[in-house]
């Protein structure tokens, strides 16, 4: 079992590494992958942010992988990815795949094309929340919010839980 | 008023042609001909501070690799030994 990681090329060590933590508790294997080849920790998060190599975007094939993940990062840099096309094209080849997809805090607005009429939930900025609205999410205020394939965090106090239940829905395909 | 006027070919050949500045290019690429690791850099018509100054601001914007300094009143160039080796984000990283 294979799992695509997209995040942010600054993301949240917060995030990431309990992400990738539980996923290697699990006996999950990862690839991380991102808008830039060199990806560093979010700079506000650590002093010194340590810099690794990912796959780009571009070099990610959808149909490797049994599942996605997507997690959030700085603002700019997590911005960029509401808007890629390519992030876009993966989110829906996952979809179209009914593959196990998830997302936590301020990352879910990246899957928001197959949230229509879903529920999901997300961090409460006021941006996030408009841009699931507008593409017809349901928004609860709950910790993990399972929809179908869409697994859901508030936040990255909930990340231990949800991957539980990502890797519940992978071995249940 | 302003007024919307079409370019000319010729016109636009001149734009293409990009400006390589007139101080720091040639001294750049002197050094960069020269195949030394560190080299000063003589300066007769300006403070050394003022021409690092100068040279630092063209590195940066034209991302190179080069280091300039001031020591003792005299300034060098040097070039920046490579990048570390970035490590992949795998398993072997996660603890």
């Amino acid at each position: 079992m294979k799992v695509l990681v997209i995040c942010p090329w600054a993301f949240n060590p917060g995030e990431m590494w309990p992400t990738l933590r539980s996923l290697k508790a699990e006996g999950v294997h990862f690839e991380v992958a991102s808008t830039k080849s060199i990806i560093e920790e979010e700079r506000a998060r650590t002093e010194t942010p340590r810099k690794f190599r990912v796959k780009t975007l571009d070099e990610v094939d959808a149909n490797e992988f049994d599942g996605l993940i997507v997690i959030g990062g700085h603002r700019i840099p997590r911005e960029k990815l509401y808007y890629d096309t390519t992030v876009r094209a993966i989110v829906e080849a996952f979809e179209r795949q009914n593959k196990p997809i998830a997302a936590i805090c301020a990352a879910v607005p990246v899957i928001r094309y197959i949230l229509k009429g879903r529920r999901c939930t997300v961090f409460p900025y006021s941006k996030c929340i408009v841009m699931l609205q507008r593409e017809g999410a349901i928004i609860e205020d709950a910790s993990i919010v399972e929809d179908g394939n869409v697994i859901t965090a508030q936040s990255e106090s909930c990340i231990e839980a949800m991957i539980e239940r990502f890797v519940r829905k992978l071995r249940g395909r | 008023m302003v007024k919307i006027v079409p370019v000319s070919d010729e016109e636009k050949e001149m734009l293409k042609t990009r400006r390589l500045g007139r101080i720091s290019w040639s001294i750049i690429k002197q050094f960069e001909e020269s195949g030394y690791d560190i080299a000063r850099v003589e300066v007769t018509d300006r403070s050394p501070e003022s021409l690092a100054y100068t040279l630092r601001s063209y590195i940066r914007s034209h991302n190179l690799p080069y280091r300039i300094m001031v020591r003792h009143g005299a300034l060098y160039i040097q070039r920046k030994p490579p990048e570390e080796e970035v490590p992949k984000l795998d398993e072997s990283v996660v603890e």
